[in-house]
Formats: C-alpha cells, sequence, structure tokens
C-alpha cells in the first residue's frame, strides 16, 4: 500500500523534526496547569486547550512541511512516481491527526481519568483536526514565506474560533452553527455531558460537509500548486 | 563592514515596506495592548462581581506578559526569516558576498533590537493600567530588545529548517511564561525560570510598578543574555559552518 508507506515516512519525519518532543513538552505543561488551576475550572480550561492547540496543531505544522517540501524540490521528484495527490493529502492529515489525536488523548487521559466520553470527544478532535490540516494545506500554496503563513492562519482562525464566544456564553447566534468548529465544540462538550442523537447527527453532518468542501478546494488548489510553482 | 550592514539593513526596511508582515505583526501587539487597556478594567469588574479574586493586584504581572510578547514576536519573525533564507539556500550566495556570514547575521539581528526598543514603548504607553515613569522603563525597553535576537538566534541555532523551526517555536512560546510560574507558584523550584532572560525585563517591570527603584534585575538580565547569546552563537557557528 503506498499511502501506507509514505504515512510511515511522513510519521518519522515528524518524529525526525521534534514534532513529537515539542508536543510532549507543551503536553507536560498544560497538564501542569490543569493540576494547578481550580477545580471547578478544569473541565472548561482542558476543553479550550485540546480545541485551541493539539486539535489544531496540523493547520499549523503542515505549512512549515509543504513550504519546506517546496524548497527542497521534493514535488518534481515525488510526481514523477505513481504517488496521487490524494494520497499525498490522505497521508498529511492522517500523521499529523495522529499527533493530534494521541496528545489530547494523553492530556484528557492524565487529567480526567475514564471520567469522560471518548467516542465524542475522539470524534471531535479528529474531525477538527482533519478540517484544520486541510484548510493550512489550501493557504501554504499560496504563500511564499512561513511568516505570511502564519499570519493567513491566523486572520483565519479567528473566523473558526468566533463559536468560543458562545461556548463562553457571551453572545449567542444560529449563525456560528454553520461553522465546522461549533460541531466540534458541541462534540468536544459531549465528553462530559450526555449528546442527543439529533447533536451527533448535526456535528458529523455539518463537519463532513466542511471537510469534503475543504478536501476538494485542497486537492484542486494543490494540483494548481504542482503545475505552475513546481513543474515550471 | 558597518556600511555593508547598513546597506543590508536599508535594504530589508526596503522589504518590510513591501511586505506587510512586520507592520502586521506590529498590529498584532498593538491589538493586544489595546485588548489590555479597554478589556481588562472590564475583566476586573466583571470577576469583581462574580467572585473575590481581585484582578487589579496582577495587572503589572499582565502587562509585563503583554511586553514580552514584543521581543517573543518580532524575535521569531526574524528567526523564520532565517530560516526560509536557509531553506532557500540563500546564505549560501550571503556569504560570498563582502558581507561574509557573520554580517549577515548580524545584520538579521540588529533590525529585531531597533524595532522592539520602540515598539516595547508603544505598548507601555498604550496599556493605560499600569504606571510607569519614563527613566525607568528605559533600562526595560533597552533588555527587551535585547530578548528579540536572542529569540532569532534560538531559531537560528536550534532549528535545521523552517518545520524544525515551527515545532522550537511551540517550545519557545512557554519559555514567555516564565515569569508567570515565578509569580504564581510559591515552591522554591519555581526559582529555576530565573535562568530564562525572558525572566528579568518582566520581573524588573513589575518591580518598578511596585515603586522598587533598583536596577539589579537589568543587570542580572543583561549578564544571562550575554551568556546565552555567546552559547548560541556557537552552536550557530558549528551549525553554517
Amino acid at each position: 500500500m503506498r499511502v501506507l508507506e509514505l504515512l510511515k515516512m511522513d510519521v518519522q519525519f515528524q518524529l525526525r523534526h521534534g514534532f513529537y518532543y515539542a508536543y510532549a513538552l507543551v503536553t507536560a505543561f498544560y497538564i501542569c496547569l490543569l493540576l494547578l488551576i481550580p477545580e471547578a475550572f478544569v473541565q472548561t480550561t482542558s476543553v479550550l486547550i485540546v480545541f485551541t492547540d493539539p486539535s489544531v496543531l496540523g493547520f499549523f505544522f503542515v505549512g512549515g512541511l509543504v513550504l519546506l517540501e517546496r524548497d527542497q524540490s521534493i514535488f518534481s521528484t515525488l510526481y514523477v512516481t505513481p504517488l496521487r495527490i490524494h494520497e499525498y493529502l490522505i497521508s498529511k492529515v492522517s500523521s499529523l491527526t495522529f499527533l493530534a489525536t494521541a496528545t489530547s488523548m494523553f492530556l484528557f487521559l492524565v487529567i480526567h481519568q475514564a471520567s469522560f466520553h471518548v467516542v465524542p470527544f475522539l470524534l471531535a478532535v479528529i474531525l477538527c483536526s482533519t478540517f484544520f490540516t486541510l484548510l493550512g494545506v489550501n493557504v501554504a500554496v499560496r504563500v511564499q514565506t512561513v511568516n505570511t503563513f502564519l499570519y493567513i492562519s491566523a486572520a483565519l482562525v479567528v473566523v473558526f474560533y468566533l463559536p468560543l464566544i458562545n461556548y463562553f456564553h457571551l453572545y449567542e447566534s444560529p449563525l456560528f452553527y454553520i461553522l465546522p468548529t461549533q460541531a466540534i465544540l458541541l462534540l468536544m462538550e459531549g465528553a462530559f455531558v450526555q449528546l442527543s442523537l439529533s447533536t451527533y447527527v448535526y456535528a458529523v453532518v455539518v463537519s463532513i460537509v466542511w471537510i469534503s468542501v475543504v478536501y476538494a478546494w485542497a486537492y484542486q488548489s494543490f494540483q494548481q500548486f504542482l503545475k505552475e510553482k513546481c513543474f515550471t | 563592514m558597518i556600511r555593508k550592514i547598513v546597506i543590508l539593513s536599508a535594504g530589508d526596511w526596503k522589504n518590510i515596506r513591501r511586505d506587510p508582515l512586520l507592520i502586521f505583526s506590529m498590529f498584532g501587539i498593538l491589538l493586544l495592548a489595546g485588548l489590555v487597556r479597554f478589556g481588562l478594567p472590564e475583566l476586573h469588574v466583571f470577576l469583581g462581581n462574580h467572585t473575590t479574586f481581585n484582578l487589579q493586584e496582577h495587572f503589572p504581572l499582565i502587562v509585563s506578559l503583554v511586553l514580552l510578547m514584543t521581543p517573543l514576536m518580532v524575535g521569531m519573525l526574524y528567526g523564520f526569516v532565517l530560516l526560509d533564507e536557509r531553506d532557500e539556500g540563500m546564505l549560501l550566495y550571503y556569504a560570498v558576498t563582502p558581507l561574509t556570514k557573520f554580517g549577515y547575521l548580524i545584520c538579521r539581528l540588529v533590525l529585531p533590537v531597533i524595532v522592539t526598543f520602540f515598539l516595547s514603548f508603544a505598548v507601555v504607553l498604550f496599556q493605560g493600567v499600569v504606571d510607569w515613569n519614563l527613566m525607568a522603563f528605559i533600562p526595560i525597553a533597552c533588555l527587551l530588545a535585547l530578548q528579540a535576537p536572542l529569540i532569532t538566534m534560538v531559531m537560528a541555532s536550534l532549528a535545521s529548517n523552517k518545520v524544525e523551526g515551527l515545532a522550537l517555536s511551540k517550545v519557545i512560546n512557554l519559555s514567555m511564561l516564565a515569569p508567570l510560574i515565578d509569580y504564581t507558584i510559591k515552591h522554591p523550584i519555581a526559582h529555576l525560570v530565573m535562568i530564562f532572560p525572558m525572566y528579568w525585563p518582566a520581573h524588573q517591570f513589575i518591580s518598578m510598578s511596585s515603586g522598587n527603584e533598583s536596577f539589579h534585575s537589568i543587570f542580572i538580565g543583561i549578564i544571562l543574555t550575554v551568556i546565552w547569546f555567546i552559547g548560541l552563537n556557537r552552536v550557530f557557528q558549528r551549525k553554517i559552518g
């Protein structure tokens, strides 16, 4: 299986370049923080941490990965092999989502032990990481430098983090429910409360629709990117 | 050498004007200062109504953390410029010009110092929730300004490419919390964070706001920054050697 080979290589590459060590350190820090704050805030803060950091790490890292592979002229060599763009995208998304899931699960297991619902939580992290990693590919193929990537992604994140306003009950609007992040936040809250079937259906459908759109867009952008910037 | 550095720095300035990134990052920091100015008093009232927590006591700490964001953002910005140029193989071109690799490095470190110095003044002028005085803040701004090239150096010497730079930036972000750790945790082991140069400008700012006029922290901060810088420069030279 070509895609499995590629996935193995991606994980090895990420391991070699310190992603796993960096996140081990960051997670250890978050755990210390959560152990120190008053117990009443632990639940909300842990959801907030997972939602704003490990779940979106793919967004942040995929930019660096694509830009570095471009600078190292990897694409022109990679695509003379039978490898397809689909496989490349799937491998990037799965490898980064794996790191996101491992980190988030470890954090939640240490903090909440067995007192949370694993299924909605895992679903939330996987959907969130998949969506943001694909969004990251879309940004990465359009920029020249890491700095530009970081600022554009910061601007995008602000839009997608709007449902946090709802999460903290500062302002409620039905418009938030169009965003995939609202669906993901609901699923993440499902780690501590029983979710109704309709909530599950809503959350999964909205996320899948967004992921499909952003995947198709990433595929098309990537094709364009290879044509214009790598094979010329 | 100086003339060459000035020429490249002037080129950098043109680059910045063309690429609005630095302007963006300045905007980001000022936005944060604005949030402190208008948001913190509100939050203080809100918390006062709902809990017994007195946020106002901790305003100096919060402002000092915002001040630390200045060298952090500017330093990382230049760190990524360096890493991008290295990945693209630009470093080789600079090395064969009369500028040399060392001159190139100095160039990439001078601008962050200047930018951070002025930007930290902008932040402190804008924040408006903590009292400060000009004479006491100048040395703090100098120490803050020295942190930016230090962060650039950390990235340039410890990361081999932009991907490692991104992973490293996650860890560097944590070092910014050094003053917070020492502030909140009373256990003596928390004093370990004092080995980070980032701790000292924040510490000096907090003690300045409580009326302490001694400049010990500035001296310790400068000495520590220099020690870190020498160590990192060694690693950097080996890396690009």
